[in-house]
Formats: structure tokens, sequence, C-alpha cells
């Protein structure tokens, strides 16, 4: 099967020069569970942008279902649903109910099929009863599933998802994680963004290292984590003490 | 950048810039005896940053939040009684004022006294509308509609004025900025 | 709007709540208008009815006057300012004509007031959003779906603008800011560090709305104009016309 995500020397420049991303190839397989890890200004959200089209390719190309996202970039932000890192700064809606329906409803659907996905969404995530509740008074793993059920209702294929776990607890993280993992046992293809592998590293079957704008490992996670401290990326505590790769949650 | 994202992006600006004045409308800064209201300062820096169209479009979604009835008037209020009470006018005034002030202040390339008459003129309009305004709902006298409606502002007035020029030097290059090429961290 | 006004949407199916968003406005508008100069008996229809619809409505008396506190310190004072005189040089007189026009003054406001919370307590705001772009589509030169997208962003970002600024002002307050006499200090000290906050995060808001496809062409909530409304605007009409028959 082609992949679902092609990247091919994928570069990008900002405008003051630094170089954000450095000749990226990437390909990511339909359902898989793929962990990019890196330092702080490693390139992880610039190339994320890119998979849904937010940034164009200065150079390099990027396909999403055998498309070119230049072609056709708002096929690209259907397929490929992105969750920012700032719950706070993407959540559009006055209401929860409104939130969810921001993406449907920018794609033209009528009423019974906007509140059909609305329901699945929040469903997916635990946020059903909610729905009149203003944003600002979720909590923040609230709004980090609010968040994913924004997307959820464009019903992508893909999912990004830029540091999940941020500024979450203890079980607020837990719940996120367990979303995010029953969305892969569905077959969604999940792409997560994180400099903290800890929490999901252990449900990943590919974990894909970046410094500098640049590809600098990819593989099985037993394999890439070994030498993962020289990037800027901590080994998760399990590794250290010598146990392997242990979940973070059961 | 694409046209269709600055649009956006201007869209948001304005959006933002009508979000902040109704903010400025429930933070009072405590100064002196009288606390300093910042809703008529942020509606002014509206027309400065934004310039005179998005100024105005700006403080239209204002006006059109609160005459939807949406609490983002001075106190928490809203609806369209406040337009049509003693206080309607000072907000009415306020589409002239920002469109005076952006006018203004985007022939003066950012030139400091240019941007000081801007606001000098930007807060007299708000009162050549609001005090008449003050005057015909409540059927004061023009003294009294002065009296109370104008001079117990005047010193929070020329302060709000003397800050602006500040403020807009720091965030101008910063908006510019902004509306040019995308820079993501991560 | 959250811990800004306790007097949100309240879910409920009263009459209020039935009828359609539109309605509602035109009645606000038509009534708030007329109350403006408006005798005894029709503000006491008026306020009589708001009164039932409130309570129908699930609107607590205590709740509303909290609510409504800095509006009455307001009306106390316009109260003040009309009843009293000074005439006869520097004593203040009242007079009971004076005293009887500064009330009517009073309640006329008031009531435009209470209309307004009513409006508030009965409908969703996607409603709200949805009656403007309807009543906006006439009006050459305004793109009425934008004029609704842009007033939910406000709706949406207050809350936050304002506990960003709390928050700020919290931690200006732990660095002894109150020591700083200079107001103008103050004003810069508060004013560009928030707006410089807002306008960043606006940028990511671009973003986060163009991944989930934004445009203008966008599903409206579904208004309908039924039965109750063209009754409702029927009595609104006739009780119109008795201003003009007095």
């Amino acid at each position: 099967m082609a992949p679902i995500i092609q990247t091919h020397h994928l570069t990008h420049r900002f405008a003051d020069g630094t170089l954000a991303l450095d000749a990226v190839s990437l390909d990511f397989n339909a359902g898989e569970l793929t962990v990019i890890a890196g330092a702080n200004g490693s390139g992880k959200t610039t190339l994320l942008r890119h998979l849904n089209g937010l940034l164009m390719a200065q150079s390099g190309d990027v396909r999403v279902c055998g498309r070119s996202v230049r072609d056709d970039p708002l096929a690209a932000r259907q397929a490929v649903g992105m969750v920012f890192q700032d719950a706070d700064s993407q959540i559009v809606g006055e209401t929860v109910y409104d939130d969810t329906a921001f993406g449907p409803e920018n794609l033209g659907l009528d009423r019974e099929a906007i509140d059909r996905r609305v329901n699945q969404a929040l469903s997916a995530v635990d946020l059903v009863g909610l729905e009149n509740k203003r944003p600002h008074h979720l909590s923040g793993g609230q709004k980090r599933r609010l968040a994913i059920a924004g997307v959820l209702a464009m019903q992508p294929r893909v999912l990004l998802m830029d540091e999940p776990f941020s500024n979450l607890d203890f079980p607020a993280t837990c719940r996120v994680l367990e979303r995010i993992l029953d969305l892969h046992r569905q077959g969604h293809t999940i792409i997560i963004t994180t400099h903290d592998l800890e929490k999901v590293i252990a449900h990943a079957r590919r974990l894909v290292v970046m410094a500098k704008g640049r590809v600098v490992s990819d593989g099985i996670p037993e394999a890439v984590v070994a030498g993962i401290a020289q990037y800027g990326i901590r080994p998760p505590c399990s590794v250290q003490l010598g146990k392997g790769i242990q979940p973070w949650v059961s | 950048m694409d046209s269709s994202t600055l649009q956006l992006k201007r869209m948001i600006y304005a959006s933002l810039m009508a979000a902040l004045t109704a903010v400025g409308a429930y933070i009072a800064i405590p100064i002196g005896p009288v606390p300093i209201v910042l809703q008529n300062l942020f509606a002014l820096l509206a027309g400065l940053l934004l310039g005179g169209r998005w100024g105005v479009i700006s403080i239209a979604v204002y006006l059109l939040a609160g005459a939807a009835g949406l609490p983002v008037f001075a106190g928490g209020t809203g609806g369209i009684g406040k337009f049509v009470g003693p206080t309607g006018g000072y907000l009415f005034g306020y589409v002239p004022a920002v469109y005076l002030v952006g006018m203004i202040a985007e022939k003066g390339r950012g030139r400091v006294a240019v941007d000081l008459m801007a606001m000098l003129a930007g807060t007299l309009t708000i009162y050549a509308f609001g005090v008449p305004w003050l005057k015909l709902i409540t059927g004061m006298t023009w003294s009294k509609a002065a009296a109370v409606g104008m001079l117990p502002f005047l010193i929070g007035d020329g302060l709000k004025i003397a800050v602006a020029i500040p403020i807009v030097r720091a965030l101008r290059p910063m908006l510019d900025g902004l509306t040019g090429p995308v820079r993501v961290a991560g | 709007m959250g811990e800004l006004t306790a007097i949100g949407f309240i879910p409920g199916r009263s009459l209020l709540h039935r009828l359609d968003p539109r309605t509602k406005q035109m009645l606000l508008f038509l009534l708030g208008g007329l109350s403006l100069n408006a005798g005894v008996t029709f503000l006491g229809v008026v306020t009589l009815a708001l009164g039932i619809l409130g309570r129908s409505a699930g609107l607590s008396l205590g709740r509303t006057i909290a609510e409504t506190r800095y509006f009455l310190y307001f009306l106390v004072f316009v109260f003040a300012v009309r009843a009293v005189s000074f005439s006869g040089g520097w004593i203040p007189s009242v007079s009971l004509p004076a005293l009887v026009e500064a009330g009517m003054v009073c309640w006329r406001l008031l009531s435009v007031v209470l209309m307004g919370i009513l409006l508030m307590a009965s409908t969703r705001i996607a409603h709200i959003r949805a009656a403007l772009v309807w009543f906006l589509r006439p009006i050459p030169g305004i793109n009425p779906r934008m004029a609704a997208t842009m007033v939910g962003l406000v709706v949406r970002f207050l809350p936050l603008i304002l506990f960003q600024a709390r928050e700020m002002s919290d931690a200006q307050r732990a660095r002894c800011i109150d020591r700083r006499k200079n107001p103008l200090v103050r004003l810069r000290h508060f004013t560009i560090p928030l707006f410089r906050r807002v306008f960043l995060g606006a940028d990511e808001l671009a973003a986060a709305m163009q991944a989930r496809c934004y445009s203008n062409d966008r599903t409206l909530p579904a208004l309908a104009f039924g039965r109750i409304d063209a009754v409702a605007l029927g009595v609104a009409l006739l009780l119109a016309a008795t201003v003009f028959i007095q």
C-alpha cells in the first residue's frame, strides 16, 4: 500500500535565514502511530505544518494520499487534522458544541450531518454532556480533548498532535493518552511530536528523531532510543534503569 | 503569504482589537482618586495600530457584538439599550473617532507628532458625539452635560494620549512583522 | 461570559427560549426604542411582562440586581442630577415634579437594560450570531458571515484576554508595581505586554482556523420563524400602537 503522507527533500528556510527543515524525506503509512522527537527548535512543528499545507514547501514536495499539498491544500487539511500545542489559541467556538462544529461548518455540511459528527467526536473524547459549556471554563485536560474533538469532527485520516501532553497533570495526561490510543486502535494514522518520550513511546512502533532540521534517526523505538540523549532528548526512565521501554499507563 | 491568509490575519487582529476594547471596558486601573477605564484608549489604539479601514471594522464589530446583546460594554452590560441610553453618543462617536485616528496616523507613517494629533482629534470626536447625546437623552443643560460627561475625564484622557505613543511605538514593529513571513517555533 | 457576568445563557424551554432570536431582537429594538419616551402605562405593562417572562426563563431577581449593580449606581447618579436643581443660586432645591420626572427617566433606562438581560439569558450565542447575519444581509458593503465570525471571535476571546490581563497584573503586583506612582509607567507596563501577548496568539489562531478549513461560506444554525413569533410580534405592535394613541 502507498504511504498516506510522503515528504520528499522537504526544505524550509525562515525569513531570517535559519534553516528550519533540511531535505527531510519521510513516508508515513496508514494506521501507524509515529512519534517524532526533538529538542526545542529542531523543526518538529515546522514539519507538521507542512503536512497539512499551513506552510508550503520552498523546495521539495509533500504528498497526502498521493496528491501534492501545493495543488490542493484544502483537501490536505481535511485529510490531515492537526491538534496544536496550545489548546487555548486553537479553540475558536464560544461553546464546546460551537467549537466542535467549527470544522464541519466550514465544510458547508448540513445541520443534521454536523450534529452527528459533533456527537461522535465528543463521545470519542468523553466530553458528552458539556456541549453548552464555555471552553474557558474547562480544565486543561478537557480543553486538550476538546481540541482533539474539533479535529475529529472533520473526519481526517491522519491526526497530527503537537506536544499533546504539555501542561497536563497526571490524570489528565492518562485520559488524553487513553483517547489517543483508542483512536489508534480504530485505525487512525497518528503522528505525535514531543520532546518528552516517557508518556507515549511504549505505544509507538516507530520513532523519528530530529535535530537542527534534519532527520537524524528513524526506526523502531527500541533501536533508536539508545543513542537519543546526544540530540537533547531525555531517554525514558525505564530505559535509563535498564528495563527497556515500559508502558506509561497499563 | 497569500492574500487569503493575510485577509484572515487582518480579520483576526480586528476581532482581537475589538475584544481588547471590550476588556478595556471591564478594567479600571486605580490611579489617584478616579480609576481610569481603558475602553476609549483601546478603541483609539485600534485606529493607530490597524489603520483607518480595519480600525473602523474592529470598532464596528465591537459595537455589533454589543448591539446583539453581548455584555461587552462598561459594567458588563450590552444590548441596544446602551445605544439609545444616555452614554450611547460615546459609542457612536467611536466610529468616526477611530476612522479619523486611523487616517491621520496612516498619513504620518509613525511620526510622533502626527500620532499625538490623531489621538487628540479622536478623543475630541468622541466627546463631540457623546456630550450632545447625553444632553438630548437626559434633558440636562449644556453646562451640566459637560460637567458630568466630559470634565471629570479630561485628566485621564491626557494620560491616555501620552501613553498611547510609547504603546504604538512598541507594538507597530511587531504587527508589521506578523503580517510578514511566518516563523514558527519547534 | 463566565465570571464577567453570571447572566449568560440559561438552558430552558420557556416562552422566551422558544422565540426565534430574530423576533427577540426585533422586540428589543421596537420596545426598547419606544420605552425611552413612554408614559407610565406603557412602562408598567412592559415591566410586568418582563418580570413574568424573566421568571419563567429561570432568572432570579436577586441575581439580576447583583449583576446590574454598576448600572444601578449609574441610575442613582442620573436620578440625583435630574432631581436636584441649583436654580436659586448655590442652595440645592428639590421639587415634586422634578422627582417624578427623574424617576421616569430612570425607569425607562432600567426597562431597556432588563430587556437586554432577558435576551442574553434566553438565547444561545450561536443563535444571536445567526440572527445577526440575517439582519446584516440586506446592508450593502458588509459581508454578514465575516461580521458574524468576528463577533464570535470576540465572544470567544474576551474571557481569555481578561484572564491573561488579571494574571499579568497579579504578576506585576507580585513584583511591587504598586510602588510606582507614575500613572504613565503603570499604564505602559499593563498595556504593552497584554497587547503583545494577544497579537502573538493571533498568529497561532490564524493557523488553527486554516487547519480546520476556515471559509466564509459556513453552515449557520438553522432559525425558524414560527406561529408564536408572529403572535409575539403582533402583541408588541399593538402595545407600540398604544403609545401613539395616547
